[in-house]
């Protein structure tokens, strides 16, 4: 199983980014780069959730998108998706907004229920599992966000600056237990980041955006 | 990582009585006139007023009045709001225009329009008439009436109501592999379910209180269109403790609402 990027977007209104790469089964692919340049634009358009201007997007022999044409919505492709905004329900328990992981994916209620008490104990979050999302510190919530995406079993992870709200020691476990579930995902895995040195024992390709264009390292 | 809430400061703000004192006029202006209905409302003869079957027929019929009305509004505004709340890229502003309208309008007015509208010689009326669906002067009228001075309120509470749905929500939902229906049931109806009970609630409190269009397009007949409003006019001309009686029911008919609303609302 492999993804095959190759699109055109737009960023905003003017500058654009130009992105060519493949990733195959079990591959990390840091995507590194200044601020603005189309990071997260390029890991929505690869979830479906903004089309490409030009070119095309693919899984093996699977297009997902084609010029501005999307084929496989982004219910289809098997993302699990970690926006730089947690993005939880205020008014949900922690437990809730991890189990919704699964319930989105349509999992059976027993395999919904064992992933979400899996992760959350991956994500250290047994403490914190009725509590409600609004209560929470950054952190915490990253980390709920985190196993919410891991609770719906996906095949691919697109996470986007996940570490960006812990601590200096919450981030090393929050590593770990982010590398043991990649460990036993299919991917190709996507993940956004400032910090490429964070993530070296995920074994990851750094990808870099430089002038418009995503060029590996 | 600490998690344990920090005790707040205490508030030191010198002039913190100035917004209570200021306030204390206006509450009083809405507590006198609800303390002198309570006062006397609760009086024994009231009391017994109160059970008179022409008291217990208004009631049920402004139950029942505002119900449909209430039914009507929802299924006629809900999608205007909905509508609305998306932005379309024309005519936005003259259809809130439109549906704001009956809220600045004078009630004898709306009346007046209905009737020329559905009433026997209205536009539509003689059509109905002649096939043998008579509309003003009837229950379905007071219904009419009710709901075209109760639509802003749901139009407009509606409309904030889907504006709160959040797309970054839903699009986190999608790419976790939820089709349309997983999300209308667990990301869509959840965050709509409150405000919208909320401004039924508010449609059904109008509605219950419609006089003027009422009285104008409907009349004021005895267990068809005498509602609570209409009939506690009727009797403050000759049996004051009876109006009074009346006017007591309905406040605690629409504190109910409130109070049921509210619980429906918590308890989710």
């Amino acid at each position: 199983m492999s993804l095959h990027v190759d699109v055109e977007l737009f960023v905003g209104t003017q500058p654009r980014l130009r992105a060519i790469f493949s990733a195959a089964r079990g591959d990390v692919v840091l995507i590194v780069g200044p601020n603005g340049s189309g990071k997260t634009t390029l890991l929505r358009a690869l979830l479906g959730l903004v089309a490409p201007t030009r070119g095309e997007v693919r899984r093996d022999d699977e297009k997902w998108s084609s010029g501005p044409e999307i084929l496989v919505p982004s219910e289809a492709r098997g993302f699990g998706y970690v926006p730089q905004a947690p993005t939880l329900f205020a008014e949900r328990s922690v437990g809730q907004n991890v189990a919704l992981g699964g319930v989105c994916r349509d999992l059976s209620a027993k395999k919904g229920a064992t992933a979400a008490r899996e992760y959350i104990e991956a994500f250290e979050l047994v403490a914190l599992k009725n509590r409600k999302a609004a209560d929470l510190s950054g952190g915490e919530a990253a980390r709920t966000s985190l196993a919410r995406a891991f609770a719906s079993c996906p095949r691919h992870l697109a996470l986007d600056e996940p570490l960006a709200h812990l601590s200096e020691d919450s981030r090393r476990s929050v590593v770990d237990a982010v590398a043991r579930g990649l460990g036993a995902l299919e991917g190709p895995h996507l993940i956004v980041t400032h910090h490429p040195a964070w993530f070296s024992q995920v074994n990851p390709r750094v990808l870099r955006v430089q002038k418009h264009a995503l060029i590996e390292d | 990582m600490t998690t344990s809430p920090l005790p707040r400061p205490p508030p030191r703000r010198r002039w913190w009585w100035l917004p209570l004192l200021s306030s204390i006029p206006g509450l009083v202006f809405i507590a006198l006139p609800i303390a002198a209905l309570i006062w006397i409302g609760l009086s024994d003869g009231a009391m017994r007023a109160l059970w008179r079957p022409e008291s217990l027929q208004a009631i049920r019929v402004s139950l029942g009045v505002a119900s449909a009305a209430t039914l009507l509004c929802s299924l006629l505004g809900l999608p205007i709001a909905w509508w609305l709340a998306r932005d379309p890229p024309f005519g936005s502003r003259l259809v809130r225009g439109l549906a704001m309208t009956p809220l600045v309008m004078p009630p004898v007015v709306a009346g007046t329009g209905l009737l020329l509208t559905f009433g026997r010689r209205g536009i539509l009326g003689t059509s109905l008439d002649a096939v043998g669906l008579p509309i003003s002067f009837t229950a379905v009228a007071a219904v009419l009436a009710a709901a075209f001075v109760s639509m802003p309120l749901i139009v407009l509470s509606g409309e904030a109501a889907f504006r709160g749905l959040s797309v970054a929500h839903d699009d986190l939902a999608r790419t976790l592999g939820a089709s349309p229906f997983v999300r209308l049931r667990h990301i869509i109806i959840p965050q709509l379910r409150n405000p919208i009970i909320a401004s039924i609630a508010l449609c059904f409190g109008r509605a219950l209180g419609e006089f003027g269009a009422t009285i104008t397009f409907a009349g004021s007949f005895p267990g068809r269109t005498r509602t609570v409003p209409l009939a506690v006019y009727q009797l403050l001309q000759h049996d004051q403790e009876s109006a009074v009686a009346l006017s007591v029911s309905l406040i605690v008919v629409s504190f109910l609402v409130m109070l049921i609303s509210g619980r429906v609302i918590r308890s989710s």
